[in-house]
């Protein structure tokens, strides 16, 4: 039964990110349009950890509350000046992320169902890109090319996506790595 | 889990490349910062890959690095929903 509610779920937390770029892109309420970027990312939480297969919801819980913590109190006691690199160090993160679990995935014994190396080798190429250029963008000060790593983050999450066949992971990485991508050519004009 | 069929996806895929572009396209210059924090947020959805990763009950390395790979994209995942909530007030970068 909750097979059938997968896909539907998924969709619903597509149109919430959906919801949220375009709020946050238009003059509107910044508030509003992060909170449904958070409903969607909630449901999409939800979702994975409803998969069969998926046993250690202890440590689960205890990696997102671990991770969850230092990020919201990096981005809350930073101060405003240096807000924009913590975000790229951000973006470096879900790279290196992206490149773990696609690593994880290959060496993983007998994981869920077969894998696709091609797209996984894809993704942690992407991945590893995204994490390489945010620590050397942190390092020299770069700003330059900045959004274009953060969009190669996204195509890493797309990667994945297809190699696991899963339609959230799709579309979230393919509007993140796009808006990083148009955010790259909005830069490269003068405003 | 979802087997979405591969045509479906691509269909997907390029819709909301094209969805994200033509919104953020037309972004005023002052939401730019939040929403290239959004983006870091949104691309924190490989968690989802990486909870597969590490949802097997056996510990295993696959395991480890699935659990470091769902620390580090909820670092991301938070972090980048409370920037992007503080950026708007965020003088422009004196780098730029």
């Amino acid at each position: 039964m909750t097979e059938d509610f997968v896909p539907f779920a998924h969709l619903a937390a597509a149109l919430c990110f959906l919801l949220a770029v375009q709020g946050l892109a238009s003059a509107q309420a910044a508030c509003r349009s992060i909170c449904f970027g958070v409903a969607g990312m909630v449901i999409a939480i939800l979702t994975a950890l409803m998969q069969p297969g998926i046993h250690s919801y202890t440590a689960i819980v205890a990696a997102v509350v671990f991770g969850g913590a230092a990020g919201t109190v990096a981005a809350k006691r930073a101060p405003l000046s240096t807000l924009g690199r913590l975000v790229t160090g951000f973006h470096g993160l879900v790279g290196l992320a992206g490149l773990l679990a696609a690593i994880a995935l290959l060496i993983a014994p007998g994981a869920v169902h077969a894998v696709p190396w091609p797209w996984l080798a894809v993704g942690s190429g992407l991945g590893a890109i995204a994490a390489a250029g945010a620590l050397l963008a942190l390092l020299k000060r770069w700003t330059g090319p900045l959004p274009w790593l953060g969009s190669c983050a996204g195509w890493a999450v797309c990667a994945l996506g297809f190699s696991l066949s899963n339609l959230l992971l799709v579309m979230a990485g393919g509007l993140a790595g796009s808006s990083a991508a148009a955010l790259a050519l909005a830069q490269r004009k003068p405003l | 889990m979802g087997q979405t069929p591969f045509p479906l996806l691509f269909a997907a895929f390029l819709l909301s490349c094209l969805a994200g572009f033509l919104l953020t396209r037309r972004a005023s210059p002052d939401r730019q910062q939040s929403l290239w924090s959004l983006c870091a947020a949104l691309s924190s959805a490989v968690i989802v890959g990486a909870v597969i990763a590490a949802g097997p009950a056996r510990l295993s390395p696959a395991k480890i690095m699935g659990l470091v790979a769902i620390g580090l994209a909820s670092a991301a995942l938070f972090g980048g929903f409370f920037a992007a909530r503080r950026l708007p007030e965020a003088p422009p970068d004196p780098a730029e």
